[in-house]
């Protein structure tokens, strides 16, 4: 597509090293601080994938009209302030296969993010993914994920699930059968991505006491690594690529601590950091899901990663609704899926609860200036996605997906575009070739159309 | 170390002579069985019995409550915070071995707990050193406490560079501060080191050497103090206690009498029992009672109170059953002999039976009515557990007994055209007629006729697990997959004496448990001793204690498969 200049700009990043340098050249406004991975002339393209459980309600969901002249339909409607910035895209298909191991819900999660199917692994119980997903393929390509110091960001606002199944609960992949479950709460969240050395703040530190303490936590971490090089040597094949991910993990965490002080937008998230109780993890669900995803505005603002995904919780979320709308049934979300007495009503309702707090969220990045001072939202493709179509039955056809955001890729905003007969899988290949990352096929190979036509510009 | 076992074994039964009257019991369908067993204990001498496979030789991440326990275990009562490995939830039951690996997230959280608790143990050092750093000066003393410290902690002896690399850590720490933030940097690098994250079992470092010489059918051997971590992480939850380590240090534990007799000593410590009851509860799934919502302006009666009694009768009783009926599948499944208080006597409508629980504020052993309460089905905890949050539901009671009684994996839910096609039909069914269309239609009974019957026997129970006689039909008609035989029963009662005498039963149960103690599925790994502990448990009343007791007795526990290391 249209990326080569970005792609050369994006191999001539900067190297993180000017971390406190940077901090230090605040420029007087605390969000034009150049991240210390980006690259010298413009912001990157960053990616952020939701996932929001329990498909539709196809007579409030779906909107009349043409591309351009389309009314927005009940469930839309909240994204109305947002419209020039989205795409609704209807008519995919999850290509989920038949008689594939595990429930649906999960299916559906996991052949959306991998294109591939679910399957026992030998030894394990969980059903996983055969194969990495999308985000993780993007992120591991430097042209797309840059050299960030995290190289992707996985949260999710609840994991919680009425039934025992961990590929419920996860979006993203390293490999075949290697699951990277979310982080749940804010302040865990925010302790990874801004705590750096600070566990009490990034303001208050001194240079010095800066210096002091990085090279203790680095001291810390070498005797890590010497711990899991000692295991490395020890173990078999399977073992050695978890003692890998742990090997990413302290090198992320030596990035962070390089990068702590050039993330000034953090300050504005200290609210995060104090413990949530459990049992009001209902009530709270909408704080709990915008905290995660200011965590990743303001992660991607400080180009800290530039791949995320966010999951409001699982297919078979028990989150019950009926203290935060008015009039929803008094159970539990999964529930009111399958055997509520209102079904269609409560759960349009739950859906527009949902846009609501995502259209606030995004208002915030439209709002949030990007380095160089362009929008942040521009320079984000946001896809918005359910794992089904239907909470009950499940049926994978025609999934509802939005986008948003637009100018770094050309995704031209305001449009309804209608896929018939292609699989989400084409979504994915088209988004991947659109971030600059050469893929033929995403999935399935003799089901793959190409890129879907007219997406983006 | 197969020996080990039978000895106990049938020294028990003849004590108890419990064994006599199991077999007497069993003698339809388990004798045969037992038969061909003992000829292969007694005939085939037990050390050439081995594993068509072994579990392969792997590391283990702590669980959540493990990282805690062993840090508290390590260092006294700290505050720590609540450390959740991405993608578990806190009531799980198995902690996959194969799954849980130390991304950003959890580093993180790791290291945040080591901070915490070192700081914490730096305040208050005299009670973690071993010396005085004034006395003998501050290098030995942070020496001495090193290699008392990090063994302990990393489950094993350290080696000189581990020792000279915490050195520098604790002169490093000194450096910055004093002899406690030397101290504590230590502690800080030791509770986030994969010595101290990751439980071994890939046998003596020196065996890596020579493989092939030391072992030709590419078995290893866990070390004694992997052992001893097997042993205390399973029954302690938590790293070895001091006995253990004695017999780590001496070696002494790799003798199968020795490591019976620490399993022995385990049982019966509280700290254990206690942990095991919670196992419990957690395979029963009781522990999501105190998350458990119910419609408040329906069921305005299920407030904490009533949780909380709920929760203590079932908790009370598994520790009983446990620990004072031999633990006993039968006594779980079919006893009346339970522990309620005041507010749950009016709940289950027996407040009048007994004068002393009728004023109780804490629950009181009672023996209840066993024509409506037998065994832990009918505990309202399990029933509110069961239920959506206000009706009871037949489908998911029949599939809590298909996933914990019958390990038979949960269906898909019907597809939209099939329930469009049957919706002429279904309409203004009630909800038992609806079962009995599911299990009577062909489109829906290849799921349901294994699930309705069981969910059609709880049908005496309210949602809150309340009796209730108007218009209730618990008969059913069932049929465990593998016992083939066809029961007709009504309602849990019968349900509870059908499961404890079936032999599929007890074989999913004793798979669970070990699935447990393993942290895996097992495929062809353990096919031996699972038998064998199959055996055991049918012989000891079905015991879930004697699951746990002869699960260290097997060969699958001290041996590993050596891994590829493509």
């Amino acid at each position: 597509m249209t990326q080569t200049t970005n792609r050369l700009n994006r191999r001539a990043f900067l190297a993180g090293m000017g971390g406190l340098a940077l901090g230090s050249a605040a420029l007087g406004s605390k969000y034009l601080i150049r991240p210390a991975g980006a690259e010298t002339d413009r912001p990157p393209t960053r990616l952020l994938i939701i996932h929001k459980p329990c498909g539709t309600v196809p007579e409030n969901y779906h909107c009349t009209g043409g591309e351009r002249d389309f009314t927005l339909s009940p469930i839309l409607e909240p994204f109305a302030p947002l419209r020039p910035h989205m795409v609704v895209v209807e008519g995919l298909r999850i290509a989920k296969r038949e008689r594939t191991p595990g429930q649906d819900h999960g299916n559906g999660m996991v052949t959306f993010m991998t294109g591939g199917v679910t399957i026992k692994a030998r030894g394990f119980r969980t059903v996983t993914a055969d194969r990495e997903s999308i985000d993780h393929i993007l992120a591991t390509d430097r042209g797309v994920g840059g050299n960030t110091p995290i190289r992707s960001l996985h949260l999710a606002a609840d994991v919680r699930s009425d039934r025992d199944e961990l590929f419920t609960r996860v979006l993203s992949y390293s490999g075949r059968a290697s699951p990277v479950p979310p982080e749940t709460r804010p302040v865990a969240a925010y302790t990874r991505v801004f705590g750096g050395l600070f566990s009490d703040g990034v303001d208050r530190a001194t240079l010095e006491h800066v210096e002091r303490a990085r090279s203790r936590r680095k001291s810390i971490l070498d005797f890590s690594r010497t711990g899991v090089e000692r295991l490395y040597n020890r173990v078999g094949a399977a073992e050695r690529i978890r003692l890998d991910a742990h090997v990413d993990a302290i090198r992320e965490t030596e990035r962070l601590i390089d990068n702590s002080l050039s993330c000034a937008g953090a300050a504005d998230l200290t609210q995060l950091r104090r413990e949530v109780d459990v049992e009001q993890i209902d009530d709270l669900h909408g704080e709990f899901g915008l905290a995660h995803l200011n965590i990743i505005r303001t992660a991607f603002q400080c180009d800290l990663t530039r791949i995320a995904t966010f999951a409001w919780g699982p297919g078979n979320s028990p989150i019950n609704f009926s203290r935060l709308i008015p009039g929803v049934e008094n159970m539990g979300y999964h529930t009111i899926t399958h055997s509520g007495s209102n079904r269609a009503h409560d759960e349009t309702a739950i859906h527009r609860w949902y846009n609501e707090r995502m259209a606030e969220f995004l208002i915030t990045l439209r709002d949030t200036p990007d380095f160089d001072g362009s929008s942040l939202l521009d320079n984000t493709l946001v896809v918005v996605w359910s794992e089904v179509r239907l909470g009950s039955p499940h049926t994978f056809d025609n999934i509802p997906i939005q986008l948003f955001g637009h100018a770094g890729l050309q995704l031209g905003g305001g449009r309804l575009l209608r896929f018939a007969g292609r699989s989400t899988n084409d979504l994915w290949l088209t988004i991947a070739n659109a971030l600059g990352h050469p893929m033929e096929c995403f999935g399935d190979a003799q089901r793959c159309k190409g890129p879907l036509a007219g997406l983006f510009d | 170390m197969q020996t080990g076992i039978f000895k106990r074994f049938f020294a028990r039964s003849s004590i108890r002579g419990r064994g006599e009257v199991n077999r007497q019991q069993s003698v339809g369908g388990v004798s045969r069985y037992l038969l061909v067993f003992a000829l292969l204990a007694c005939e085939q001498p037990p050390r050439d019995v081995v594993e068509e496979a072994y579990i392969p030789a792997r590391i283990w991440l702590l669980s959540d409550s493990q990282h805690a326990n062993a840090i508290r275990d390590l260092l006294g009562p700290v505050d720590l915070p609540d450390v959740r490995t991405p993608g578990v939830t806190g009531d799980q039951f198995i902690h996959e071995a194969a799954l849980h690996r130390v991304g950003g997230p959890l580093l993180s959280q790791y290291h945040t707990a080591a901070r915490m608790a070192a700081r914490q143990a730096a305040l208050r050092r005299d009670q973690i050193l071993p010396c005085s750093p004034e006395a003998i000066g501050p290098q030995a003393c942070a020496r001495a406490f090193i290699d008392r410290f990090a063994p302990r902690a990393f489950r094993r002896p350290v080696d000189r560079d581990e020792r000279d690399q915490l050195m520098a850590l604790f002169e490093l720490g000194q450096r910055d501060g004093d002899f406690s933030s030397g101290i504590e940097l230590v502690i800080e690098a030791i509770l986030q080191s994969p010595g101290f994250l990751y439980r071994t079992e890939l046998g003596a470092p020196a065996d890596d050497a020579d493989p092939i010489a030391r072992h030709p059918a590419g078995v290893i051997t866990l070390t004694p103090y992997e052992l001893a971590a097997q042993l205390s992480f399973l029954f302690l939850d938590s790293i070895p206690d001091e006995p253990l380590w004695a017999a780590a240090s001496d070696r002494s534990l790799s003798q199968p009498e020795v490591l019976a007799a620490h399993v022995d000593r385990l049982l019966a410590l509280p700290r254990v029992r206690q942990h095991l009851g919670t196992v419990v509860l957690k395979w029963l799934g009781v522990d999501g009672m105190r998350m458990a919502k119910k419609d408040r302006r329906r069921l305005p009666e299920f407030d904490d109170e009533l949780r909380e009694s709920m929760a203590a009768e079932t908790s009370l009783f598994v520790s009983d059953v446990l620990w004072n009926r031999g633990g006993s599948l039968r006594e779980l499944l079919t006893s009346s002999r339970t522990f309620i208080d005041a507010r749950l006597a009016a709940h289950y409508g027996v407040d009048s039976v007994n004068s002393t629980v009728s004023v109780s504020t804490d629950a009181v052993p009672v023996e209840l009515d066993p024509a409506q309460r037998a065994g832990i089905l009918t505990h309202a905890s399990l029933l509110t557990v069961l239920g959506t949050s206000r009706a009871r539901s037949i489908v998911y009671r029949g599939l809590f007994i298909n996933r914990l009684f019958l390990c038979l994996p949960e269906p898909a839910p019907p597809t939209i055209e099939l329930l469009q096609a049957s919706a002429g039909e279904t309409r203004g069914l009630s909800h038992r007629e609806l079962a009995d269309y599911r299990i009577g239609t062909d489109a829906c009974a290849g799921c349901h006729r294994t699930i309705d019957p069981f969910g059609i026997a709880f049908e005496n129970y309210d949602v809150l697990g309340r009796w209730q006689t108007e218009d209730i039909d618990a008969t059913t008609s069932i049929v465990i997959p593998g016992d083939g035989q066809r029961h007709r029963i009504n309602g849990l009662r019968d349900l509870g004496r059908v499961l404890v005498k079936s032999e599929s039963v007890a074989a999913c149960v004793v798979d669970q448990f070990m699935q447990r103690a393993f942290g895996r599925h097992l495929g062809n790994e353990a096919t031996h001793s699972r038998e064998r502990i199959k055996y055991h448990f049918l012989a000891t009343d079905r015991s879930l204690v004697e699951i746990f007791r002869t699960i260290p007795d097997m060969p699958i526990f001290a041996t590993r498969q050596r891994s590829e290391r493509r």
